[in-house]
């Protein structure tokens, strides 16, 4: 009895093993996290140089591929918000612009608030908190930090200045963010420790040293700092109630105290990517289409009064995982999310 | 800050004071990516303080050039994030105001 001799072919020549790419389903396991109705799989980014040695896959990072496939668009921008996509970076990279875009950009914000008279019901330090969360629309990259030692003169410091009563006799009367004035020639109030001065020509000492006004520098003197929004209420005062008040702002980051913080929130989700797994006809499809509360799936009429579902805004997915519940969905529709794309607003 | 041993140069930890996960995941994932590189990871001691520990273990480089070598990655990689930005924002607006112009009368 002869053997037959089969001729011994390595398994890397076999004519369904790709070379130097992965299988189809590696694949999908590298660049997608799916979303299966218990909890999303594969979240993790496969990031090792080595990972896919045993395949033939080089996993390392090479700047002439990221410098090609690095894409990024924006969808919408407005003075105070913006959209836009990244593709082709990494979580961690996406992750560490969010986090540097919250915490630390430098903004101004008011930081020192002394106050000459305030009759009001709200306490001295609230009124204080609430003067240094307010927005002011004013370029950070003009002014330098202050440290502990430094004289707050006109190249770290801005000067505002609120003086509002409400005569008796009237009724209630709301202190407004636009009765903030600004001084530009710095602090107006004397420094306690001054004697009176012997000469009436000298000007006294007051809390900030500016040396010049900060309204002879090109860029304020057509343009004047105030706060970003005019109508945020500070305070409410009854007859009889004063505040009178001088408030210092300084550069800070968020990292520091919130209110130095340049964006009210900045977040970013993968891109959702919804795929039919098996065609979906006739009244199942009705059945789909209603399922979706943001409408993701769409009628498509084929011929012959037979109507398809098919995925027309995948985009505005949230993962509510409704098309997958109840029985038997699953095998029609996969949610999946693409490891690479964010959407960041 | 490094420990590691004078005789074995290819494996350290770094300790860098007044640093957060926002460094330390990006420099991770840059690390990662290098050839080199037979394991890397970082950890955060308490969360208090600001320090990060990052351990770099390499196929025979020193490590502290590994690591040098991936800060300068990081740093192209940025610039190229920072200047693709800067296009699509000016492609942007034009676009829009070419919209604009052409909706006008």
């Amino acid at each position: 009895m002869e053997e037959q001799k089969t001729p011994k072919i390595s398994v890397w020549d076999l004519p369904d093993v790709p070379k130097g790419k992965l299988p189809p389903h590696l694949e999908i396991q590298r660049t997608r996290v799916l979303c299966t109705s218990d909890a999303p799989t594969h979240t993790e980014n496969i990031r090792y140089s080595g990972a896919y040695a045993s395949m033939g896959v080089d996993n390392s990072l090479q700047l002439e591929h990221f410098h090609d496939n690095f894409r990024l668009e924006v969808i919408r921008l407005n003075e105070d918000d913006m959209e836009f996509d990244m593709i082709g970076i990494d979580a961690a990279l996406a992750n560490a612009l969010r986090r540097i875009l919250i915490a630390e950009l430098p903004t101004m914000a008011i930081e020192k608030v002394l106050i000459a008279n305030n009759t009001s019901v709200i306490q001295d330090e609230v009124l204080a908190h609430r003067l240094g969360l307010i927005p002011l629309k004013v370029d950070p990259r003009m002014f330098e930090y202050m440290s502990e030692n430094d004289v707050p003169n006109e190249k770290n410091t801005i000067v505002f200045k609120l003086h509002s009563r409400c005569e008796r006799g009237s009724s209630r009367i709301k202190v407004l963010s636009n009765e903030l004035q600004w001084l530009p020639r710095g602090s107006e109030l004397a420094l306690s420790t001054e004697k009176p001065a012997v000469d009436p020509t000298s000007r006294p000492r007051t809390y900030t040293s500016f040396n010049c006004s900060q309204d002879s520098l090109p860029e304020f003197s057509n343009n004047p700092i105030g706060p970003k929004h005019a109508d945020i209420i500070i305070a409410k005062l009854g007859p009889g109630q004063e505040i009178e008040l001088e408030a210092h702002a300084v550069k800070g980051m968020g990292k520091t105290h919130a209110k130095w913080s340049p964006v009210a929130t900045a977040w970013y989700r993968m891109l959702p990517e919804v795929v039919l797994l098996q065609e979906v006809e006739g009244e199942k499809a009705e059945e789909l289409v209603k399922k979706c509360p943001v409408k993701v799936f769409d009628i498509e009429d084929i011929g012959k009064g037979r109507k398809r579902a098919t995925v027309a805004r995948p985009r505005s997915c949230t993962l509510c995982r409704e098309c997958i519940r109840g029985d038997d969905w699953d095998k029609y529709v996969t949610l999946r999310r693409v490891k690479d794309h964010f959407i960041c607003k | 800050m490094e420990h590691g041993s004078y005789q074995d140069q290819s494996q350290a930890t770094f300790s860098l004071t007044d640093e957060d996960h926002t460094l330390a995941n990006s420099l991770r994932f840059t690390l990662n990516q290098d050839p080199r590189v037979t394991f890397c990871g970082y950890s955060i001691p308490h969360p208090s303080d600001a320090r990060v520990n990052i351990r770099v273990q390499t196929t025979g480089d020193p490590a502290s050039e590994v690591l040098k070598d991936s800060c300068q990655d990081l740093m192209l990689i940025c610039q190229h994030v920072r200047s693709t930005f800067d296009q699509a924002v000016v492609e942007f607006k034009n676009k829009n105001s070419l919209d604009a112009i052409n909706i006008g009368p």
